[in-house]
């Protein structure tokens, strides 16, 4: 039987293009230490540490758990990594979960993050490429987004560089209310997202994420040690982590089948069939402007190529039906490592009533998505504000009465 | 630690493949036929398996995120999964935390490397931190041969001590056809002394050589083999502990492996037993003088006894409580599944289909340990049940 498990501390450094006054392990140490501060937790609370990272050519450093023990308050308990790519930040908050539900542990401590500015990311995503089929022309992750929405647009014309940009607008507008976002453009707009440099068609520079030196660290409990306090917390309703193939014969990359599989796994688990309707915000994964569009669909909030029409009616933003990322996204914050657990601490947040001035009011149940692979691992965790998420979607329909009242 | 007790998971079947290395398979294929041969073992379909985690490691690979390639030919295609980037023993205690759950039956565990592609020294020193260990070149051998050194120092033991362990599990391996091709034989202490030196004092033969393999387990809730009617062929974890140490050996006790005595002394509260009942133990030694300090760590024996029970023989194939019967890690290492192959070889003991290296006593009670990290850095242990 599985026990119920909560958030109730949150953690994210610092976030830098180049963290010079730390290294890997200090910068993973600053996260976990608080995390545990705003669970009001001592390290020796903590049973258990889930450690990620991305690739290990990103640090140089083989292993990085194993130096980094000390820093992550690891030392005599069990402690060990994950490693899935980008979205190893969610699996290993999902890896924390199973350790708390599963009854073994009590209070886990996940932690993840990436100093990117030790290496050139690009090359390191590069090996991502088989060896001995797609090396020589590997060219990092953009020539791979790009060739994944051409696809999405080939299926679908409608779909064009203005939606991009109006998507890439809205992010870096919502990352000026996130103290923790690194890309911060007062200034964007439209015209600027259009007229920046060509990365790699149809994405200019905008379209992308930057690269940052970030972690993230959460505090997940289980029932029992979470009823021993009244403080903030989030409860995890539903998790999954689905894999994808690579490129067998007939995947249309534009098809996110493993997030299908991962949102309708958790969807079953809680009675979610109008996610639209049912979820009050969600953070994606979105590394890439075009990639709202596909992940859009993949979770169902859409029919298919229709999730241009969220972004033309704008049901996306903040003060829209579903607000989707107020954090400003991946698209202004992304170190890998920590990138997929930010999306759910932010969700964390968003339940907790503390997220600040991207709050969005009376969040009840919300979702984190990640990505990863080489386009082919999804995640997702739903979270809500009442311990049984009935409640919680009895508190929207109460709340959806009233505002109609 | 909170401790949660009574753990009942079952083990329902497995397969098991070290070589110095197979030029004719790369990962993906190793993969595909030991999957498929673990299955077939097993009376398994890939429709009975409903969550996976992998154990491997990038580096090992030349592949960033290596599991992507692994996916397909595991027949993991869109199923929930997951990877450790550690031994496939920790992939084990992941599989577990599931199923506890209950929101899974089955687990299929997988642990593959391939060292013919890769130097292992160059493989474990870019474990070593940039600033202090690395610009010593330090890698496994230099460290764990440190460690072999103070532990030496510490009980008054010398190399031929730690010889006689290689002796034994090399003779062990010899008859075991699971255990790398070449690895096993009958050696003198002098012969395992006088091979070629790899950090004092450390050998060719007192050092496990590192091929390529992939080791694949099964893992399964009580419901499930009582549904299937598996009981017969099924193994029960029933305890597990684990435990890691600072980084750096100038912060732990480095004449003995404290992390490896938290985590047996947890594995043994969670199973409601002692070392005293353990029938028969398969370790995780990379090194000789590993095995006998995890003899004291294991509580196998007294502390500063460790050299008296080699000694007694009674940790020999045919001793009251034999240590490695399947010619341990030195018959063969395979990074990142050597723990899992020891989970593996320990069930074949309690079914009683070890073959040439059963037992003569078939087993009731065996203790598994893996390690990970510079020098035992990190250790788990589990307890397993016929």
């Amino acid at each position: 039987m599985a026990y119920k498990v909560a958030i109730t501390g949150v953690g994210q450094t610092r976030t830098k293009l180049k963290r010079r006054d730390v290294n890997f392990p200090e910068l993973m140490h600053e996260a976990c230490e608080r995390a545990l501060e705003h669970a009001e937790l001592t390290p020796d609370d903590i049973d258990c540490v889930v450690f990620g990272s991305g690739p290990e050519y990103f640090e140089g450093v083989g292993e990085p758990e194993m130096w980094g023990t000390e820093f992550t308050y690891g030392t005599h308990k069990p402690h060990f990594r994950i490693q899935t790519g980008g979205t190893v930040g969610a699996s290993t908050g999902i890896c924390g979960y199973y350790m708390a539900a599963s009854g073994l542990y009590g209070n886990v401590l996940v932690v993840s993050g990436d100093k990117l500015s030790e290496s050139s990311v690009q090359k390191g995503l590069s090996l991502v490429y088989s060896p001995t089929m797609g090396r020589d022309f590997a060219a990092g992750a953009p020539s791979a987004v790009a060739n994944q929405t051409r696809i999405y647009q080939h299926k679908y014309p409608e779909v064009t560089e203005q939606h991009f940009a109006k998507i890439g607008t809205l992010m870096r507008k919502n990352a000026l209310n996130n103290p923790n976002a690194q890309l911060k453009l007062p200034q964007i707009s439209e015209e600027m997202m259009l007229n920046m440099a060509w990365l790699s068609t149809p994405f200019r520079l905008l379209d992308s994420c930057p690269t940052s030196d970030a972690a993230c660290a959460m505090v997940l409990q289980r029932e029992d040690f979470v009823e021993q306090h009244d403080r903030p917390r989030s409860w995890i309703q539903a998790v999954s982590t689905v894999a994808d193939g690579v490129n067998y014969p007939g995947r249309d990359w534009s098809d996110p089948l493993a997030l299908k599989e991962a949102a309708s796994r958790c969807y079953a688990q809680v009675g979610i069939t109008d996610p639209l309707e049912q979820l009050d915000v969600i953070e994606i994964y979105d590394a890439f402007t075009s990639q709202h569009l596909m992940w859009y669909e993949g979770l169902g909030l859409c029919k298919p190529g229709e999730s241009y029409k969220i972004v033309d009616e704008g049901l996306n933003r903040p003060d829209g039906k579903l607000p989707v990322n107020p954090s400003g996204g991946v698209l202004s914050n992304n170190s890998i490592g920590a990138t997929a657990m930010i999306r759910q601490a932010e969700i964390a947040l968003q339940i907790m009533e503390q997220a600040g001035d991207r709050q969005i009011p009376d969040v009840q149940v919300g979702l984190a998505h990640g990505w990863g692979g080489a386009i082919q691992f999804h995640t997702v965790m739903i979270m809500s504000k009442e311990k049984d998420i009935q409640q919680s979607f009895r508190n929207q329909a109460a709340r959806k009465k009233g505002a109609a009242v | 630690m909170a401790i949660k007790m009574g753990l009942k998971m079952g083990i329902i079947g497995g397969a098991i493949r070290l070589e110095r290395e197979n030029l004719n398979w790369s990962n993906e294929d190793t993969v595909f036929f030991t999957v498929q041969a673990a299955l077939a073992a097993a009376g398994l379909t890939l429709d009975d398996i409903d969550t996976v985690v992998q154990a491997g490691d990038d580096v090992m690979d030349g592949i960033a995120i290596n599991h992507v390639y692994t996916v397909e030919p595991s027949g993991s295609f869109l199923k929930d999964e997951s990877k450790v980037e550690r031994d496939g023993a920790w992939a084990v205690h992941y599989g577990i935390a599931k199923l506890l759950t209950g929101k899974f039956r089955t687990a299929m565990i997988i642990a593959q490397s391939k060292a013919s592609v890769c130097d292992v020294s160059a493989f474990s020193g870019m474990g070593a931190d940039p600033f202090y260990l690395r610009p010593l070149g330090a890698d496994s051998h230099t460290i764990a041969a440190l460690q072999a050194q103070y532990f030496a120092q510490a009980n008054g033991y010398g190399p031929d001590d730690f010889a006689a362990v290689a002796v034994k599990n090399r003779r062990n391996a010899a008859r075991n056809p699971r255990a790398m091709q070449g690895e096993g034989g009958e050696y003198s202490i002098d012969e395992i002394l006088q091979a070629a030196p790899i950090a004092t004092p450390i050998t060719r033969l007192s050092a496990a050589y590192t091929g390529d393999g992939c080791v694949v387990m099964f893992l399964a809730t009580p419901e499930f083999v009582r549904d299937r009617g598996l009981a017969a062929k099924t193994s029960w974890i029933t305890g597990m502990g684990l435990s890691s140490d600072a980084y750096y050996p100038t912060f732990r006790e480095f004449d003995r492996v404290v992390t490896a005595s938290q985590a047996a002394q947890a594995a043994y509260k969670m199973a409601g037993v002692t070392a005293a009942d353990i029938d028969f133990a398969e370790i995780h030694e990379c090194y000789a003088h590993q095995e006998l300090m995890l003899y004291e760590a294991l509580g196998l024996c007294p502390a500063g006894q460790a050299k008296a029970l080699l000694e007694s023989g009674r940790t020999q194939a045919d001793g009251d409580l034999p240590v490695n019967p399947s010619g341990g890690v030195l018959g063969g290492n395979v990074v990142y599944a050597s723990g899992l192959a020891r989970m593996y070889e320990a069930t074949l003991q309690l079914q009683g289909a070890a073959g040439d290296v059963q037992l003569k006593k078939t087993p009731r009670r065996a203790l598994v340990h893996s390690q990970a990290g510079l020098a035992m850095q990190s250790n788990i242990t589990f307890v397993l049940e016929a």
